[in-house]
Formats: structure tokens, sequence, C-alpha cells
């Protein structure tokens, strides 16, 4: 999407990087608690050495000041990496629409929809399936989300399978999965983990 | 009509400045609101509900003929839709409702929901929804 942020890999570079990426890893940062001055956009030193803090606290090797795709997501910095990158999407959204990242065979797509249960008859209806990687389900089938992870989806439009209602499946994942690990439905049917089909649909 | 190519509209006589390189070519036509026109994808996966939405988006489709013999889609008339996004009760899920107009019906006269309810053509509700979302 034309205003997404491009996962860029930055580090500390003479003259120093400036940029939105910068602004969003130190605003990361900074909720985190680490101090290294103003938010300015600046990758300057007291930036690479909160940084170095972040991937020590985190385990991330190797210990530096550069931040790639995986300390991205470490930080919660929600960007898109261009080698995931299939739709060359440019649109605006000019009615402010729920817009939900998802993966599909390991590549990142954009659906519009509020993604509520649907009283739906799936008898009746086509749906397609969509994965959502959970550390377990509540009693109410309320899901135990895996924070950064995108759900994923079985078929993009185009493909006879595709659907916009989707059927949520529950993924569950040990406390230790690496969030963004599965990005396919393939990897998530050949993976060791329970799948749960849920009866909930949305759009 | 719906297209496949990218939409792009600016302009004075549209709300939505809209940007949409349609990457997936997906079918995309122009619907009024309120005397305006949006986009919206013009998808046939329909959907049957348990129980449907008690305010529902409904898609205004224009035909000649009568409810008892239905004729062709008014061609050049784009549909006329109850909401929008940001309203309380839309969802991109809409009913298609048929208008029945005479042979003699300028495409286009009527742009609004308030339009078709005041103009006294027939109307009938065919309780089918389908996935349309504005974009």
């Amino acid at each position: 999407m034309s205003d997404a942020l491009t996962c860029t890999t930055v580090t500390l570079t003479h003259p120093y990087t400036q940029g939105d990426n910068v602004k969003a890893i130190q605003i990361a940062l900074a909720g985190y608690g680490y101090e290294f001055g103003p938010i300015d956009g600046i990758f300057g030193p007291l930036t690479a050495s909160a940084v170095e803090m972040f991937k020590q606290w985190e385990g991330i090797k190797p210990i530096n000041a550069t931040v790639d795709l995986a300390v991205y997501y470490a930080m919660g910095v929600r960007c898109v990496s261009t080698s995931e990158l299939t739709e060359q999407l440019d649109y605006n959204n000019p009615m402010h629409q729920v817009i939900e990242t998802a993966w599909f065979n390991g590549k990142k797509y954009w659906a519009i929809g509020p993604n509520i249960p649907l009283p739906i008859n799936p008898e009746e209806t086509k749906t397609a399936e969509e994965y959502v990687i959970v550390y377990g389900v509540g009693e109410e089938e309320e899901p135990h989300l895996v924070p950064l992870q995108l759900n994923i989806y079985d078929s993009i439009p185009g493909m006879p399978q595709y659907s916009p209602i989707w059927h949520l499946n529950y993924v569950i994942v040990p406390q230790d999965y690496v969030p963004n690990t599965l990005r396919s439905a393939e990897q998530v049917l050949n993976s060791p983990y329970q799948v749960i089909p849920s009866d909930r649909y949305v759009n | 009509m719906p297209t496949t190519g990218p939409i792009y509209r600016v302009g004075a006589q549209f709300t939505e400045q809209l940007n949409y390189s349609n990457p997936l070519n997906r079918p995309v036509e122009t619907v009024w609101y309120r005397y305006e026109m949006y986009f919206q994808l013009a998808t046939d996966y329909g959907v049957v509900f348990i129980d449907p939405p008690q305010v529902s988006v409904e898609e205004y489709l224009f035909r000649y003929g009568t409810p008892s013999s239905p004729g062709a889609f008014v061609s050049d008339q784009y549909p006329v839709m109850s909401l929008i996004p940001g309203s309380y009760h839309y969802q991109p899920i809409c009913e298609e409702v048929w208008v029945f107009v005479p042979q003699d019906y300028r495409p286009n006269h009527l742009k609004s929901q308030q339009d078709v309810l005041l103009s006294n053509y027939p109307i009938v509700h065919t309780g089918q929804y389908f996935v349309r979302p504005i974009l």
C-alpha cells in the first residue's frame, strides 16, 4: 500500500540515516522505555545504542545497531518487507475502512473487511479458509492471539476456492512460537500444531 | 458496467478522491449514494444468512418490465446504494433490490435511495445478498 512503511534495513551510517522508518523505530524504542533523546527520525549514535540494548534484551543476534526485518517484527513496528510484497497495491482508502494484512503463500495481501462474525449458513454460502495463530482458545471461543502474527488465507481472488467470506480456523502454537514463522496454509497444515475449526465466519 | 482496470478518480464531481491500482483485476463499478459517485467491488459472491441483518445495505438495481415480468437491466444506470462505509449499519454485504422503470426512463435520473423511494416505481426486495464492498 502506498502509505505503508517499508521494512528497509537501517543502521548507523555517516551521514546519519533519516526518515519515517527511523521515526517508527524510535517510537517503538521509546515505548519500551529506552532513552535516546528526541524522536526526530535521525538514526544517530544514541538511537543506535538503544537498538543494541533492545537486541541484547530480546536476545536478537548479532547484537549491533542494525535494524532488519526480524528486529522490526520484534519491535512491533508495522511495516512491509519488499521481498514479501506481491501486490503492487496503490489504495488511498478514502473511506477510512479497516484493512487487514494477511499471508497467502508467503506473501502479504490486504483485504477490506470489518472482520466481525456473520450469522451465515455455511452449507449455502461459499467460504474460504482463514487460519488464526493462537496460543489457545477460551471456553467462550475467545482466541488468545499471538502478537504480531498475521492471519493466513488459503486463497486469493482469481482462485476457484476463493471467497470473501472466511471460515476461521484456530492454530494452537506453543508460547515459544516465533510470530510469522507460519505464512501459508500449506505450512499450517504440514505443521505439528493442532488446527481447530471454529464455527465463526467473517468478511 | 464493471471494469477490471485501475481506478483513479479525482475531480469536483466525485466525492471520493480514490486511488486504486486494482492489482488483482477485481471488477469495479460506479454506484450512486446521495447524488455522489462511489466505487464498489462488483462481485457475485452470494451470502445466505441464518439471521439477515435488521438493517440491510440495499443496492437498488434498475430493470425494465414489471415485478411479474422482469425485463432487462437498464444498462447505463449506476446502482444506487442505501449506505456507505462510516454509516452505523454499513457492512460490505448488500441486498439486491430491483426497481422497475418504464422504457422511457432516463438513465441516472435517480441517484439516491430517497429518489428511488419517492419515485413510486415498483420495488422488489430479492432477499439475495452479495459481498460488494465500497472502495
